[in-house]
């Protein structure tokens, strides 16, 4: 747009010529203005100037950043922007136009609709016009007024929608013409209703009450009861079965009103399926439904029977003794091989270590104290709950090593199951080799120093 | 800052009555306004430019029906501030 520039020289001129001044007022006008307007954003961060806009100072807030390069973090510090915001009048005369948004569904239609007809010349518009006639000769079947021009005006995806309903309801006009006839049968249900059953009674019954009612008083009243009294009691029963007739005929009428109701959707029918379809299945459901039931009824009776006479059998015979006599005695028989070998190899373990121990007892003895024996980790008085083990625990990390720590302290402890709170106990240092029961000598050793000791608090 | 306000500040400036700078003030912008009318761009000495920038058109989806408008393309003017001016008032 700005391919000519307006220069501050020729600013300077066009406004000496305007306003009548002189070039070096309008100059320092100038001049002055731009300065004052930087000095104003300055003291108040917002200068309005009538007839041109509004300049601003927007503050932008510091933001975190990451240096390309090296991918540090960095904090971009805040500063402040000039906004310029034109006034409204100056806005809409160069934005020029005033065009309101549109929605775009909008647009593109109106281009679908102009397009349309140009692409696709003959083929789209004979489609057209079939799709159209055969929607006019459906809706003159249906008996409703057709509306042809605006189908013709609408564009291709709607006529689709109407072609598809088309396709279906033609067989449906077709098949009512067959199936008509065998809804003409049951019609014959209708006069059941009506001929036999509703009829009858009505009939049968006002008569009978009506004559009774005149001849029941008369001929019980005046035989037995000759008393006085009975004129009322017949008068009070007369009118008690009166209204029961009454009210109970309506009731038998109403359902001979109702039948040719049924009757009338009959013949309403063969314009709309489903009405038929509903009546269809109606007669063939319950028949299906009642073989169905009656076939899990009873298949249920069969389980429970079966379920009864098993668990009676389970009762009163005893089938479980029955069934290990028959099949399993092998896994028993395994349990039995298996613990039998435990048995031998575990005495064979007592035999063999009762033997050494009788005999090592007795030759135990005691071994002479010697500090230079170990190097010290740490002397520490006995605490009231500690014993040799744990304190062998906590710095050797097994309980079994205390022995040596008896063997340390042979001057001070003479039994090691019972040493006294606060003896200062010298923890030797143990090297690998001792530590470690996999080497053979070093085991021995261990045992050795615990049978003393064991002996030492058996004296 | 209100318009009269700059105009006694550029009239204590300039030694020049608050009528005179009125009247050059409205006739500044009036120069001004038609240069930008006539698809000129304009140049302030040690203020920056003012510019009319053309936009494009663009499709707006709303967020909430998910209707697509188009917004028509337009021009807007634009204030392109110097450096010395911009620097200046970064930090106040």
């Amino acid at each position: 747009m700005a391919e000519d520039k307006l220069s501050w020289s020729e600013l300077r001129h066009a406004l000496a010529q305007r306003a009548n001044v002189s070039e070096k007022v309008a100059n320092t006008f100038l001049n002055a203005m731009n300065a004052q307007l930087v000095e104003a954003l300055k003291q108040d961060k917002q200068v309005k100037i009538n007839g041109l806009g509004t300049f601003r100072l927007q503050a932008v807030a510091p933001r975190k950043s990451v240096n390309v390069t090296t991918g540090e973090a960095i904090i971009i510090e805040g500063y402040n922007k000039i906004a310029f915001a034109p006034e409204a009048s100056i806005k809409e005369m160069i934005e020029g136009r005033n065009v309101k948004a549109q929605p775009l569904s909008a647009l593109t239609q109106t281009n679908a609709e102009t397009e349309a007809p140009v692409s696709d010349g003959i083929d789209p518009l004979k489609k057209l016009n079939e799709q159209a006639n055969e929607i006019i000769d459906i809706l003159a079947d249906l008996g409703q007024a057709p509306n042809e021009e605006k189908k013709k005006e609408e564009p291709k995806k709607e006529e689709i929608k109407p072609a598809e309903p088309v396709v279906p309801e033609t067989p449906k006009y077709e098949a009512p013409t067959y199936e008509a006839p065998k809804y003409e049968a049951p019609a014959y249900e209708t006069p059941k209703y009506e001929a036999p059953a509703y009829e009858t009674p009505k009939v049968e019954e006002p008569k009978v009450e009506i004559t009774s009612t005149p001849v029941a008083p008369s001929t019980p009243s005046t035989p037995s009861y000759q008393v006085p009294t009975p004129p009322p009691a017949p008068t009070y029963q007369a009118p008690a079965p009166t209204p029961t007739p009454s009210y109970q005929a309506p009731t038998y009428q109403a359902p001979t009103y109702q039948a040719p109701t049924y009757q009338a959707p009959t013949y309403q029918a063969p314009k709309v399926e489903p009405a038929k379809k509903a009546e269809e299945p109606k007669t063939e459901e319950p028949k299906q439904e009642s073989h169905f039931w009656r076939n899990l009824f009873i298949w249920l009776l069969i389980l429970l029977l079966l379920g009864g006479a098993g668990y009676y059998c389970y009762t009163h015979y005893d089938l479980r003794n029955w069934i290990e006599t028959k099949f399993p005695k092998k896994q028993p028989v395994k349990a039995e091989t298996m613990w039998p070998e435990v048995e031998r190899d575990i005495a064979n373990d007592t035999i063999e270590l009762s033997p050494e121990t009788p005999e090592k007892e007795p030759e135990v003895v005691q071994e002479p104290f010697d500090v230079r024996k170990y190097k010290y980790i740490k002397v520490e008085p006995m605490h009231r709950n500690s014993r040799l083990a744990w304190m062998s625990m906590r710095y050797y990390g097994s309980k079994a090593y205390w022995p040596y720590i008896y063997d340390a302290n042979r001057d001070r402890i003479t039994n090691p199951n019972d040493v006294e709170v606060g003896t200062p106990i010298r923890v030797p240092k143990l090297s690998r080799q001792q530590r470690d029961t996999t080497i053979e000598s070093s085991r021995l050793r261990l045992q050795e120093l615990r049978r003393q000791a064991e002996a030492a608090s058996k004296r | 800052m209100l318009t009269k306000d700059l105009i006694g500040l550029i009239a204590n400036a300039t030694g020049l009555t608050k009528k005179q700078v009125e009247e050059l003030l409205n006739t500044y912008n009036a120069i001004l306004r038609d240069n930008l009318m006539s698809g000129k761009s304009i140049q302030l000495q040690g203020l920056g430019s003012l510019e009319i920038k053309e936009r494009n058109e663009r499709i707006i989806v709303h967020p909430k029906t998910g209707e697509r408008t188009l917004v028509p393309s337009k021009n807007q003017l634009v204030f392109r501030p110097v450096n010395n001016m911009k620097d200046e008032l970064k930090k106040l």
